[in-house]
């Protein structure tokens, strides 16, 4: 479902890529792709991010069901504390044991349609998506301003604590149409981007689809040194959906949602022309519950597949889907009979 | 100005200047050690946090030299003006955090007392503590000639990380200057910039008394005595991030605020030292 795919990972120091912190993932298959960006005051946050992108898209989580997640961040925690040899510890590094490592993470899930793409995001933190239509920016999750970035993010932990409580997830439902352009990225990029925005500044994503490795490098280093761009580790992800007719299969949609019967077309008056559906706005998922003491189990759920994720998700946003489409095709039969 | 992100290529530069007279063998106001005691342990308190804060998965980022000048009189009142750090490190005006890190010059075990907050039982936790610097007290105040002799070692520094975060300078004293009016001198220091803006002179006096410390204080008006004008005449103005970082722990602070602390005790002191550093490392 992507026509294209790029990514740029560039160290804050870009002569020891080794210390590079944040993390990003493509599954082309399933259309997910995520950032993560690694808290580099604690320890060990570039395994933590890594593990946490990396498995996020071959294994997502189910956000909405609490007892699902902690079993899955479980299994991550358990993953990260078995790469680490707490003997080989310098002694100014034990005493950063006891927190462990934290990471934001932003999570993009792209589902085709038969007309177009369903858009499904999750984050935590300020690593941020950008959608761009017909070369605009459209909208921006889970930041809105620049602003924002100044505040200390809220990160997922390699380790429980009481924090735990406090872990929850901005999300976002949105339909795409083919030829959209998403960009995935964590903050120091985004913020940047944000300010250039809000001062009425384009963004030329050509630019960076047309960039290798050394190019951006050497952009984001002017950038820094003209103290523009925040001196930070740099993670870009560039998607592209594809046009529908390009699409090797199409797939079987979820079960639609229960609705009320269309509405009849009302009397033919000027009708203006047909409108894009309107954005979908999801409300705030309920916080997952504490989790148990001790680490969590191994994680199992092969039998939770994309197609049961996307029911929930459906389920969720159908009513809205389902008013959204209605008022599509209200205003399509208008503009038919007009035209008759 | 002030902004300068903090790396490997434009590292930070912390120097403490330390007094080291006799009077510092009297009690800290509120504590039941010596003045010297308590400067020392929040010093190594200090270089222990940021060793800490420094330290990544490879080994401690090197982010920032460090240096500890001590100063008092000899038995002959010649100024003795020398790097306070031991062992490894003995005679190094500055070095890396790293060297920090790496050469403690012992792991001292004490004991920390916490409060159970649910059985009220007071447990006792050994703690390992590392030391760089040891106490020692002679002589009176050369004030001048420490200013004099920081001066030489920021100039140099300077020359070799012309764009880094300026320096800073923690000086702590009990009592006035006795080589001299010192102000000039803390002119000189300040005067000394990177292209990220001027060095940063900042005071704080140990009081003997647990009388109301003046921390931040914003003009000269209201201060307790002459030595506390001097300070704050000898003090750099906080620059922004200092000044919003002092005001979401909960300083009332007035514009114009100056870093400086009269009358400070323990807590205080710790304070201080931890608000004069912070800023410059931006982590998260």
């Amino acid at each position: 479902m992507f026509s294209a795919v790029k990514t740029f990972c560039l160290a804050k120091d870009v002569r020891r890529p080794n210390e590079y912190e944040d993390a990003c993932a493509i599954n082309q298959r399933d259309g997910v792709a995520a950032v993560a960006d690694g808290v580099s005051s604690m320890l060990f946050s570039s395994t933590w991010a890594r593990l946490l992108a990396e498995t996020a898209v071959t294994n997502p989580p189910d956000i909405f069901d609490a007892k699902s997640l902690w079993v899955w961040l479980g299994a991550l925690r358990n993953a990260w504390s078995e790469q680490v040899d707490e003997d080989a510890l310098a002694w100014h590094q034990k005493p950063k044991l006891a927190d462990g490592a934290g990471a934001t993470l932003l999570v993009a899930t792209v589902v085709p349609m038969p007309s177009g793409y369903q858009l499904y995001a999750y984050a935590v933190g300020d690593c941020c998506l950008f959608l761009f239509r017909d070369g605009k920016l459209a909208r921006t999750f889970p930041i809105t301003e620049a602003a924002e970035f100044q505040n200390s993010p809220r990160v997922i932990t390699s380790v429980a604590g009481p924090h735990d409580g406090q872990l929850s997830f901005d999300t976002l439902g949105e339909v795409l149409a083919p030829g959209d352009e998403l960009l995935l990225t964590s903050d120091a990029f985004a913020a940047w981007m944000m300010a250039g925005a809000e001062a009425g500044k384009s963004i030329d994503l050509a630019y960076l689809w047309d960039s290798d490795d050394e190019q951006f490098a050497a952009f984001v280093t002017k950038m820094r040194e003209e103290k523009r761009m925040r001196f930070d580790d740099c993670t870009v992800v560039l998607l592209k959906l594809a046009p529908v007719e390009s699409r090797s299969r199409v797939p079987v949609p979820p079960e639609p949602p229960k609705t009320a019967a269309p509405k009849p077309a009302a009397e033919a008056t000027d009708v203006e022309p047909a409108e894009p559906l309107p954005q979908i706005t999801p409300t705030q998922p309920a916080r997952p519950a504490a989790p148990a003491k001790g680490k969590g189990g191994k994680k199992d759920n092969a039998k939770d597949t994309t197609g049961d994720r996307i029911s929930r998700w459906t389920e969720k946003f159908g009513k809205q889907l389902g008013e959204a489409t209605d008022a599509g095709i209200s205003r399509l039969k208008k503009w038919t009979s007009k035209k008759k | 100005m002030y902004q300068r992100e903090i790396s490997r290529d434009n590292k930070a530069c912390i120097l403490f200047l330390i007094d080291q007279s006799y009077s510092m063998v009297e009690t800290l106001g509120g504590s039941q050690r010596r003045k010297c005691d308590e400067l020392c342990a929040a010093v190594n308190g200090w270089l222990h946090n940021m060793a800490i804060r420094a330290s990544g998965d490879a080994g401690i980022r090197d982010w920032m030299d460090v240096g500890v000048i001590g100063y008092r009189t000899d038995p002959q009142a010649h100024p003795v003006i020398e790097p306070a750090l031991q062992g490894p490190l003995a005679g190094k005006p500055l070095v890396s955090i790293v060297e920090i890190g790496n050469n403690p010059v012992r792991i001292d075990t004490m004991t920390q007392r916490f409060e159970d907050d649910e059985t009220g039982e007071v447990m006792e936790i050994p703690t390992d503590t590392p030391v760089w610097v040891d106490p020692q007290t002679e002589g009176s105040t050369p004030m001048c000639h420490v200013l004099h002799y920081a001066h030489g070692v920021l100039q140099q520094w300077i020359g070799e990380h012309p764009h880094s975060f300026p320096p800073i300078v923690i000086h702590i004293t009990d009592g006035e200057s006795q080589d001299g009016d010192p102000i000039p001198y803390a002119d000189a220091v300040r005067a000394l910039q990177t292209s990220d803006g001027n060095v940063l002179l900042f005071n704080c006096h140990l009081s003997e008394t647990a009388a109301s410390p003046f921390v931040f204080p914003a003009h000269g008006e209201g201060l307790p005595d002459e030595l506390a004008k001097v300070l704050f005449k000898m003090s750099s103005e906080l620059p922004q991030p200092f000044f919003q970082a002092a005001v979401s722990e909960g300083f009332g602070l007035k514009q114009g605020a100056r870093g400086m602390a009269f009358n400070a005790d323990m807590v205080v002191l710790v304070k201080f030292l931890d608000m004069g550093t912070r800023a410059t490392m931006q982590l998260r």
